[in-house]
């Protein structure tokens, strides 16, 4: 019975690459092998979201970790951009922070 | 069905759903096409999805929404992309300081191991420019199909484009990711956008857009020249009708110029992406371009996807549609004229209701005389018989929205055929075709 949802390879070398260069496309999480085997088919490594494997992350495919860490890092900046820029149309309030509360905010402290 | 670990990302301007076309893939099929948006939101968030609902029901075909972002390639990417085993393999665009003419490879790996190929335009082991050819495959999948036989099934790049809305509703600080896969819309949402871009000075985040689907008919002429249509529900973004009565005039007659338009199917293939400056081989979303491992047994995949048409199976204008919205522009005039035999003369306030709905539909006096000249040989209603003016105003069900500030066709194939039918005239006459 093979319940997890993410993607299979024949060459174990190839699924042990996506493992440690890859993350989760979903929730950017890490992957997880398991080894399978199934009757008249050949054995084979599914590389699979960790979170996929309890249900809490839908995601089967990946993204690489460079990827990943650099769009975290770019999202405070984001936020500070989508912030001023949308607080009026979306009618939001203030953040009550001090100009220099948000450039550490931005800056990472 | 909700996206479970989407905001599990750890970002501080997080993505909280995605805005889909088609309905969800099948087990080996791909989704149809809708003519609706299909928003999902993370599972985390159920309140979301109820709040969304209460304003647009599940099935909304125009969404309330604004740019976070003035930077066009933070706000916008369109990319011929390919993907194997969930991972990207090729992402291909134009390159600064290349041939602005020509796309290049910004992302190529081997699909066999994931070796990096080509990174920003180059070829890693010569240097040289990695020219991207759309015509050649970028690895071939070997399947089996529901017959036992084995083929090889050329694997493509396709054209991918995302744009990161805030639904205005929702009021949350956070962005939905709207995916289309569809050349025509890489193509119209690409102009639609330089419009907008464009009108705003740059500066478009904050201003309130609409975001809708639209019924197009794509123009493809087949083996023997012959023009043939077909219905495809692309996106169309305009500005929204309250943002400035001055920018309104402007925008609204731009972007419907830009998305009313018949797409010609030649230019949509040949042209793409517009220079949209990449990164390296970041994939956002659960994109898959499935390979099973060679001798696996599964059934044949489908190669086009409801939502893209990179080689459309055209539907024969001349040929019978049996009655099937929207008509071939003959069949909508002999539809009109049968119906003018039976309907009373059309009122003043009628006939200036089907003017200013034709109005809208055109934005052009031209362009509606145009239309009239191909119905009728006349080029004003005032000339053109009341009866059949009852007809047009049958078909079109003018109805005046405070909104748009602008008479608007009730019925939702009007538009196409009105714009299918002015293609016609306009090849009739061996005019230029619409710019789409
Ligand atoms: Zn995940």
């Amino acid at each position: 019975m093979v319940e997890n949802r993410g993607q299979k390879y024949l060459d174990p070398g190839e699924a042990s690459r996506v493992q440690n260069h890859y993350v989760c496309a979903v929730c950017w999480g890490h992957l997880m092998s398991f080894y399978r085997v199934e009757e008249g088919k050949p054995p084979y490594v599914e590389v699979v979201c960790a979170r996929a494997v309890d249900g809490k992350c839908s995601g089967t495919t990946f993204v690489t970790k460079a990827y990943a860490e650099r769009r975290r890092q770019e999202s405070q900046a984001e936020l500070w951009e989508a912030r001023a820029n949308l607080r009026e149309i979306l009618d939001l309030p203030q953040s009550g922070k001090t100009a220099d509360e948000l450039i550490d905010e931005l800056f990472g402290g | 069905m909700p996206i479970a670990g989407l905001t599990d990302r750890g970002l501080a301007f997080p993505q909280i759903g995605v805005i889909r076309k088609g309905a969800p893939k099948g087990e080996k099929s791909p989704g149809r096409d809708l003519t609706y948006f299909r928003v999902e939101f993370d599972a985390s968030r159920p309140d979301l999805k109820e709040k969304f609902e209460s304003y647009y029901g599940p099935q909304p075909r125009r969404l309330n929404v604004v740019f976070p972002f003035n930077d066009f390639d933070r706000q916008v990417s369109i990319w011929y992309e390919a993907y194997n085993k969930g991972r990207m393999v090729a992402r291909a665009g134009t390159v600064a300081g290349l041939d602005p003419a020509r796309n290049y490879y910004l992302f190529k790996a081997d699909p066999r191991n994931g070796e990096v190929l080509a990174k920003d335009g180059y070829w890693l082991s010569s240097g040289e420019p990695a020219e991207y050819d759309k015509s050649t495959p970028e690895y071939t999948m070997t399947y089996t199909g529901k017959d036992g036989k084995t083929r090889q099934l050329p694997v493509y790049c396709k054209p991918i484009t995302r744009v990161k809305l805030v639904i205005r509703e929702l009021r949350e600080m956070a962005y939905v990711l709207l995916r289309s896969s569809s050349i025509y819309d890489a193509i119209n949402i690409s102009e639609q956008l330089l419009a907008l871009w464009e009108l705003t000075g740059h500066r478009w985040a904050g201003v309130p857009l609409i975001v809708s689907r639209k019924p197009v008919q794509i123009m493809c002429p087949d083996e023997n020249g012959n023009r043939t249509y077909r219905e495809k529900w692309l996106v169309q973004f305009q500005a929204d009708p309250l943002w400035s009565e001055q920018k309104l005039l402007g925008m609204n007659a731009e972007a419907l110029r830009l998305a009313s338009g018949v797409v010609d199917a030649s230019r949509a293939i040949a042209a793409l992406p517009t220079g949209i400056q990449a990164d390296e081989d970041d994939e956002d979303e659960d994109y898959i371009e499935a390979e099973e491992p060679d001798g696996w047994e599964v059934n044949a995949p489908e190669v086009e996807e409801a939502d893209e048409v990179i080689e459309p199976q055209p539907v024969v204008v001349s040929g019978k549609t049996n009655g099937a919205r929207p008509y071939p522009p003959e069949q909508l005039k002999s539809h009109l004229f049968e119906a003018a035999e039976k309907l009373p003369e059309a009122s003043a306030k009628m006939i200036s209701e089907v003017a200013a709905t034709l109005e809208y539909i055109y934005m052009s006096k031209d362009k509606r005389q145009m239309f009239l000249n191909w119905l009728c040989g006349k080029e004003s209603l005032r000339e053109t018989d009341k009866q059949l003016t009852a007809a047009l105003h049958r078909w079109l069900k003018p109805q005046y929205s405070n909104q748009a500030t602008a008479y608007i066709p009730q019925d939702e194939h009007a538009a196409a055929e009105a714009n299918a039918a002015l293609e016609q005239y306009l090849a009739e006459t061996g005019q230029e075709k619409l710019p789409i």
